[in-house]
């Protein structure tokens, strides 16, 4: 199986087993990572993804907001905004994905506070004292439903040099999951 | 959803297959070089020659009576010879008179024939003595038109009489061609535009009778669509016109000439004038400092043909708008009418045309690769209550420089699917 595949003109590292996001998890310093660690599948449908079928099984990711909200709690500061999702790709390697499924009309895509996003979530990932190192581009999730006028919506708001790749569930599980 | 007319095209250029329904808004959407403007072309040219058979049946007429004025030239060069009253004149007056053949002319130029054999008749009545000379051109081109032998002691006042008699027996076959609309004519004149051989497999139906196409013998009266224009560029407003100009080109012009009639759409012209142009395009035919003229509100007048792209493109628009050539006879053929526009312009575009439909009936059929385009049609049309008379078509490559066109619906998707592979291409050049 190759370490990497594309996605049109994109290479991603693929999964390879949860060792990578539990080993990430486990070097957070602050210890709150492997709380967050829960399957995909219900990683998706708490952002309300709908689809009843869902290729995933046993993958695992962690839900950044939540470690957000703890780390605000416990450090009484107020939250910041992260991406929605960490996962373990490659042997080190860590990939941002943010879930867009509330969205169904293409104007109401909002995209300004993405930059920010992504910004304080590689700071939170630094917290690792595992080495790692943080995909170039961003996955951010959308509905099979307009999934086209979607994903033209975001391209078009959001400037080339964030690297966002927009996706739908079925794509991200082909790229980076799939065997 | 009510159609008037479909449109079917098999192995015409790069369009492998196409059946297009026209019934309200169509847009049609594809790579370059897919065969849209192709579309475009066929559907102008089907329905602006159905709408003008007097034109064709004029023509056809001229060009069948050409060889016998070039008789009659040939027989007023040689009485010429010897007769002191005939001039150069005669030959300018008598090619002017048949200049344009139609109804309302038939018989002027009948009558006009009769008086110029009767003064021909007469001068050579009294040049009786003197015989002139047919050189072997004259002589050919008389018996190339008449179907005789010419020699020299030829009877020339036989030879007017027998040409005057040809041509107005073609003259007088005008009225029987109107009313019998026969095919060939109309097949004929297409093959001015398109290749003949592909033209075969094209066919346009109105409410499933044919109005072109193979088998057809003669074409019926249209009944919804009486008038066409196709736009293509907004910048033919206020261009020279010339003949090496395309049909559409002087037809978009003379049309937009026409001065405002009262009846025409307040609320559409106020949506031009105040949310978009913020003034109004007219047309002054003074000799010198007329033209096309933008107004602004502020009470200065430009040269419209000075202003910007835009600002030309709702021009025409509210030009036809006011003088009433917009309504639910009329078919507009806009390719890439984004072309020019401004984002923001792109969507008062989409919706004024969304309003034209809706509240004058105007007919569309829209070529584009603006996705503004595209979704503000579909939405607009969606909320406009009007989203049962729009389609999608987009082409599909499926062969070498070969496409098919597959119907959408209302879907906006697959559309969408082919405009972002640009990213694709963004992504292999930028990343």
């Amino acid at each position: 199986m190759p370490a990497k595949k594309k996605l049109g003109t994109v290479l991603f590292h693929r999964f390879l087993s949860n060792d990578t996001i539990q080993n990430f998890a486990n070097e957070d310093k602050y210890a709150l990572m492997p709380g967050f660690i829960k399957p995909i599948a219900e990683l998706l449908r708490n952002e309300h993804y709908k689809r009843k079928a869902m290729p995933f099984y046993t993958e695992e990711g962690i839900y950044l907001d939540g470690v957000e909200i703890e780390l605000a709690k416990r450090n009484r500061v107020s939250c910041k905004r992260t991406v929605d999702f960490l996962f373990g790709v490659g042997n080190k390697w860590i990939l941002l994905t943010e879930a867009k499924f509330d969205v169904s009309n293409p104007r109401e895509m909002k995209v300004s506070e993405l930059k920010e996003k992504i910004a304080h979530s590689k700071e939170l990932v630094s917290n690792s004292r595992m080495a790692t190192q943080i995909e170039a581009n961003t996955i951010v999730l959308l509905k099979d439903e307009n999934f086209s006028q979607l994903y033209r919506e975001l391209k078009n708001k959001v400037s080339n040099s964030l690297h966002i790749v927009p996706m739908n569930v079925g794509q991200f599980y082909q790229t980076i999951f799939a065997k | 959803m009510e159609k008037f007319a479909e449109l079917s095209i098999q192995n015409f250029r790069a369009i492998k297959s196409a059946d297009i329904t026209l019934n309200g808004i169509t847009v049609v959407s594809g790579i370059n070089g897919c065969g849209k403007s192709t579309m475009s072309k066929l559907l102008y040219y089907i329905f602006r020659n159905a709408n003008s058979f007097e034109e064709i049946v004029g023509d056809y007429i001229k060009q069948s009576i050409e060889p016998y004025i070039t008789a009659m030239n040939t027989v007023l060069r040689i009485a010429m010879q010897y007769s002191t009253s005939l001039n150069y004149r005669r030959f300018m007056m008598l090619r002017e008179g048949f200049d344009k053949i139609s109804s309302d002319r038939i018989s002027k130029n009948v009558d006009y024939l009769h008086s110029l054999k009767a003064n021909i008749l007469e001068i050579l009545a009294g040049e009786k003595n003197i015989k002139p000379h047919i050189s072997e051109r004259e002589s050919f081109i008389l018996r190339s038109a008449l179907g005789i032998k010419v020699k020299d002691d030829v009877d020339l006042s036989m030879t007017v009489e027998t040409i005057v008699g040809k041509i107005i027996e073609k003259l007088e076959r005008y009225n029987q061609l109107v009313i019998e609309r026969p095919y060939h004519l109309f097949a004929s004149r297409m093959e001015d535009f398109f290749e003949s051989d592909a033209l075969k497999n094209v066919s346009l139906r109105e409410y499933e009778s044919l109005v072109y196409g193979h088998g057809l013998k003669n074409v019926p009266e249209l009944h919804y669509i009486k008038k066409v224009a196709y736009i293509d560029t907004p910048m033919v407003i206020g261009l020279p016109i010339s003949s090496q100009q395309p049909m559409y080109w002087k037809e978009i012009n003379e049309l937009a000439k026409n001065p405002p009639r009262k009846g025409y759409k307040l609320s559409i012209n106020k949506l031009i004038k105040q949310n978009i142009m913020n003034g109004d395009a007219s047309y002054d035919d003074d000799y010198f400092a007329g033209g096309f003229k933008y107004n602004r509100v502020d009470g200065k007048v430009f040269d419209l043909t000075e202003c910007a792209t835009g600002i030309k493109s709702f021009s025409i628009m509210q030009l036809l708008l006011k003088n009433l050539f917009l309504g639910a006879n009329t078919l507009m053929i806009l390719d890439e009418p984004e072309t020019h526009l401004h984002p923001q312009w792109i969507v008062e575009y989409a919706n004024l045309i969304v309003m034209l439909h809706k509240r004058l009936g105007v007919k569309f059929f829209i070529t584009s690769h603006s996705t503004d385009m595209v979704s503000a049609i579909r939405y607009i049309s969606e909320k406009e209550k009007c989203l049962n008379n729009v389609s999608f078509y987009l082409a599909e490559q499926v062969g070498t420089e070969s496409y098919s066109y597959k119907y959408l619906k209302d879907d906006i998707e697959p559309i969408f699917e082919s405009f972002n592979k640009s990213y694709d291409k963004l992504d292999e050049y930028a990343r």
